[in-house]
């Protein structure tokens, strides 16, 4: 799951021409200050996390830190 | 729209709820969202908001009919608030915003809100053509809008710090899903 959830932030950060070593990617990094993701990537990032696990990470607000989508998706 | 017909109305995962049908807790909470830094930051004004003054305005926008403000739930959740003004014709063209709580902002809910309460606006409420006013320093907000597919007009006169933007009814495709995919997913459709 994590791996997975991982390989969705590349292919969202790819989409907007950045590029990332998918090992970069800890339960620690943050979604903003470190990947660049603004919120208009925060809404393709909710749509496809939604699509594949159902789970809606924003439902209660802002996410943070990569961890934080693990535990949402995890606690489904 | 007539003035009775204020809502609640619901589109998708979206409802707006009139400040009339809120109560005084709910209106203040609105107040500290409005005054939040990071929501006042995003605003055409940008200075806070008196008790006495936010009292004044929710009293005066339910006594005229060409003025709405909702507070915007999105899956049952307090997630924003959401304003229409008509321009002409009895909200045949209007100038809308919102802004999200401050709990929100930053989610990447508010396309997901600018989409559905637009969606509302030409399919239930009568609107043809709907306006807008940008601060030009807030670029997610334009990139929420050039996607929902406003155009943008010339920079605004007197301030030198906003862009007006308008949308026509029909260039909204009809369902959020279709859009998502579209935006998100190459533009299958």
């Amino acid at each position: 799951m994590e791996e997975r959830i991982k390989e969705i932030i590349v292919g969202v950060i790819e989409s907007k021409g950045d590029k990332i070593d998918i090992s970069l990617i800890h339960v620690d990094t943050l979604l903003r200050e470190d990947l660049g993701l603004d919120s208009f990537n925060l809404a393709e990032l909710t749509v496809y996390i939604e699509d594949e696990f159902g789970v809606d990470v924003f439902e209660d607000g802002v996410i943070n830190r990569v961890g934080e989508i693990f535990q949402k998706v995890s606690h489904k | 729209m007539q003035r009775e017909d204020r809502g609640p109305y619901k589109k998708g995962t979206i409802e707006l709820v009139p400040f009339s049908l809120l109560d005084e807790q709910m209106l203040m909470e609105i107040l500290y969202w409005r005054n939040h830094e990071l929501v006042r930051k995003q605003m055409t004004n940008s200075n806070e908001i008196t008790v006495a003054e936010h009292i004044n305005f929710v009293e005066s926008i339910t006594q005229r009919q060409d003025m709405n403000h909702w507070l915007a739930k999105r899956k049952g959740k307090d997630c924003g608030v959401v304003n229409l003004k008509s321009l002409l014709n009895n909200f045949d063209e209007a100038e809308w915003g919102f802004y999200l709580t401050p709990k929100y902002i930053g989610s990447g809910i508010g396309l997901e809100l600018a989409f559905e309460s637009i969606h509302l606006f030409f399919s239930e409420l009568g609107v043809k053509v709907l306006h807008g006013k940008i601060k030009k320093s807030n670029l997610e907000n334009q990139r929420i809008q050039k996607n929902l597919g406003f155009t943008f007009l010339d920079q605004h006169e007197s301030t030198n710090e906003l862009i007006d933007t308008v949308l026509s009814s029909g260039v909204l495709v009809s369902d959020f899903k279709t859009f998502q995919k579209r935006l998100f997913h190459g533009r299958e459709n």
